[in-house]
């Protein structure tokens, strides 16, 4: 069976950052991956749709909507979970809003 | 010759509407291009939506004619969290602001909202984004051979 080797495309000397992952109910993780902030215009509003690709297997257990994410010095709040995204089988793309 | 009454009218709303508590200047006419963040909340002031006419009395090119306009008044709001309560504010602040100048200086007969703000709502971006927009009757008369002077 095939196996992705994901570290070379979640290398900090690439484009992946180190975040931490805060649960609702507490408990943070330090995880690692590749954050997308493409421009867009909601409603005809200027505005970012913040995004964060990591691997599956760094998603803390019981992630929820509402878990918190820090990326440097942006705080953002995990308003969506979409596991196995399109060509990503093995990784998850959190949707983001600003905390 | 001065503008339509149509645009006099719109521009007299921009007027109005201008220095409100929480719209501050952020208020423009027919505006197509996006509102970048950190100009809102903000008002879009239309007349897209038309209108019918009517005659309001006989004879030829000087006759009068009855416009029904319908001004259009958006909001744009962006907040992490009560977005519904900004759009209801500045809905209040537009009403009253409206309701002080009936006539527009004599451009129109009345003012009046007909419907209650239809609110959308966008997730899609780092806050919520909140487009809410509320309709008013705005009768005018003018002759068919004028439309630049109100009567």
């Amino acid at each position: 069976m095939f196996t992705e080797d994901l570290a070379d495309f979640f290398d900090t000397d690439e484009f992946a950052v180190d975040a931490t992952y805060t649960k609702a109910g507490g408990g943070a993780s330090s995880v690692t991956g590749i954050r997308d902030r493409e421009f867009l215009a909601a409603l005809m509003v200027e505005s970012s749709s913040p995004m964060f690709l990591m691997p599956l297997s760094s998603l803390p257990s019981g992630a929820a909507h509402g878990d918190a994410l820090v990326v440097g010095s942006d705080s953002y709040t995990v308003r969506g979970i979409h596991r196995h995204p399109d060509g990503f089988p093995d990784c998850v793309l959190l949707k983001l809003g600003e905390a | 010759m001065a503008d339509h009454v149509r645009k006099q009218i719109r521009a007299a709303i921009v007027t109005t509407l201008t220095g409100l508590s929480s719209t501050g200047t952020r208020v423009s006419a027919a505006r197509v291009d996006d509102h970048p963040t950190d100009k809102l909340p903000a008002i879009v002031v239309d007349t897209s939506e038309g209108g019918d006419i009517e005659a309001a009395s006989i004879g030829g090119a000087g006759r009068y004619l009855e416009r029904n306009l319908t001004v259009s008044v958006t909001v744009y709001v962006k907040a992490a969290s009560g977005y519904a309560d900004t759009v209801d504010q500045c809905f209040k602040e537009i009403e009253i602001a409206l309701a002080g100048n009936q006539s527009l200086g004599g451009l129109c007969k009345f003012i009046q909202p007909l419907n209650e703000p239809q609110v959308e709502i966008s997730d899609d971006s780092e806050k919520p984004v909140a487009r809410a927009r509320q309709n008013f009757l705005v009768p005018y008369i003018t002759a068919l051979n004028a439309p630049d002077v109100a009567h």
